[in-house]
């Protein structure tokens, strides 16, 4: 893959890493989901900041390139990280820009998902027997502060576009413009069918129109 | 090629010598320092080669099925990479000139588990012994600069690589300007004394700083390659141009 404008590919340090947790992780996948993406590639492109791996499957485990080269990618996502988070994960791809082969990403969201993950076993391997319970719950303490966070950053984002940049309106605002728009989309469609039934009303008592001779107030009539 | 090489001169080191004598020579250094040669290695580059090995396995990209040829493989640390993701169904050739290497390599990778899509084969870089349009990929790490007439050898990878097929070459290369005092120190001085400590061996050791030196830079080998008839060539220096990673494709 050329990478697409602004994008930089990810050193080999950190995808040589991130490879192994990511397998590490797929060690606890179903293992035909991961013999789906043999020979597949899939191309991730996080903005901001503008950085680029791909995903490619290999015989064994799948890997981690900063980019592909020469070639196309089976498919490229683009998005925010935590939309990327939420596309790779949990299957969400409303925030997230995807060119090529869906199907490709589905077999990886596949491998992803349902993954149960035993934490504790693999700190355990890493710095020795009764270890694990502290980092567990310092990662889940981590966990709910970050977590925390997000859910005020979200709400601190709304209020400053509400409140000081003036770029959403002000709460209630909306709902009571919007009742306002459906009140007079009634009131419109009421007079459109008030006028519509006065000019049939009125084309109807009109002399010498065709409706007048079987109407009520032409001669012969009564 | 220069005047010196046309006349059947090349370099050994610093060394001037006949063509046909490198090749026994640099067959003699790296008889006597194949046994401890992956030591050497961790040693001298302070296990910095493994990244640079692991950037070119990531470049290569290779998928399941391939076929690769790791020239020059020697004790095989690309092969080892690359054999477990190609699979069953792709095939590792280990190419080297050097029948000591090979035997290290051999040992190392049956110790390891590694069997089934490795092949060993002693051949000559210069005159491959694979049919022609075979291979996916073709690696050299650390191999050019000991080869005679490199441009036959670039000329073969060529050959054996199918279309669409990539070469990559990680060789030490021209380090940035601020970098050279210091490299030139550590090569002449901390190698050797490192090559005598731990291997026994100072000659070898000052033999691959001097053959540093005398192989061609970036742009001069990225120029070889073109003449050999390979396209889209490119390079990127690693740790400050101390090691080069050049990469290209035949159409």
């Amino acid at each position: 893959m050329t990478p697409s404008e602004n994008i930089r590919p990810l050193p080999t340090a950190f995808t040589a890493f991130l490879e192994l947790a990511v397998n590490r992780w797929l060690d606890a996948s179903e293992e035909r989901a991961v013999a789906r993406l043999a020979g597949h590639s899939i191309a991730v492109e996080v903005r901001p900041p503008g950085l680029g791996l791909v995903f490619l499957g290999a015989a064994d485990r799948l890997q981690v390139l900063g980019s592909l080269e020469g070639e196309e990618p089976d498919v490229t996502l683009s998005g925010s990280p935590v939309a990327l988070a939420a596309a790779l994960s949990g299957g969400d791809r409303s925030g997230v820009s995807v060119r090529g082969d869906g199907a490709v990403l589905t077999d990886l969201q596949r491998a992803l998902a349902g993954v149960s993950f035993d934490w504790a076993g693999w700190l355990e391997s890493l710095t020795g027997a009764g270890s694990a319970g502290p980092l567990l719950q310092a990662g889940e303490a981590l966990r709910g502060h970050v977590g925390r966070f997000m859910r005020r950053g979200l709400e601190d984002t709304v209020d400053y576009a509400r409140e000081e940049a003036r770029w959403l309106p002000p709460s209630g605002e909306f709902e009571a413009w919007a009742e306002d728009v459906a009140e007079l989309r009634d009131v419109t469609a009421r007079l459109e069918a008030r006028i519509a039934r006065l000019e049939t009303e009125s084309a109807a008592g009109a002399p010498g129109s065709s409706a007048s001779a079987d109407g009520p107030g032409s001669p012969g009539s009564g | 090629m220069s005047d010196e090489e046309e006349r059947g001169k090349t370099h050994f080191g610093y060394e001037t010598v006949a063509e046909e004598e490198k090749a026994a020579r640099v067959g003699q250094v790296f008889s006597s320092v194949a046994r401890k040669y992956d030591l050497m290695n961790d040693v001298m580059s302070m296990g910095i080669h493994r990244l640079w090995k692991r950037h070119t396995v990531q470049r290569a990209a290779v998928r399941p099925g391939m076929r690769v040829l790791d020239l020059a493989g020697g004790t095989g640390d690309l092969a080892a990479a690359f054999a477990p993701r190609i699979g069953d169904r792709g095939q590792v050739a280990i190419c080297d000139i050097n029948a000591s290497m090979l035997v290290a390599g051999r040992d190392r990778l049956l110790d390891e588990g590694r069997v089934g899509n490795i092949d060993f084969v002693q051949g000559d870089a210069e005159a491959l012994p694979f049919p022609d349009e075979h291979f996916d990929r073709v690696t050299i790490a650390f191999g050019l600069r000991n080869v005679t007439r490199k441009e036959r050898a670039l000329a073969e990878m060529r050959r054996v690589l199918k279309a669409g097929g990539r070469l990559l070459v990680l060789e030490f290369s021209q380090p940035v300007a601020p970098l050279r005092p210091f490299y030139d120190a550590y090569s002449f001085k901390v190698m050797p004394l490192m090559g005598r400590l731990i291997a026994g061996d100072a000659d070898s050791y000052r033999y691959l700083a001097e053959s540093i030196r005398m192989h061609p830079n970036q742009e001069t080998l990225a120029e070889m390659m073109r003449e050999a008839g390979l396209e889209e060539v490119q390079y990127e220096n690693l740790t400050g141009g101390v090691v080069a990673l050049h990469r290209a494709t035949r159409f």
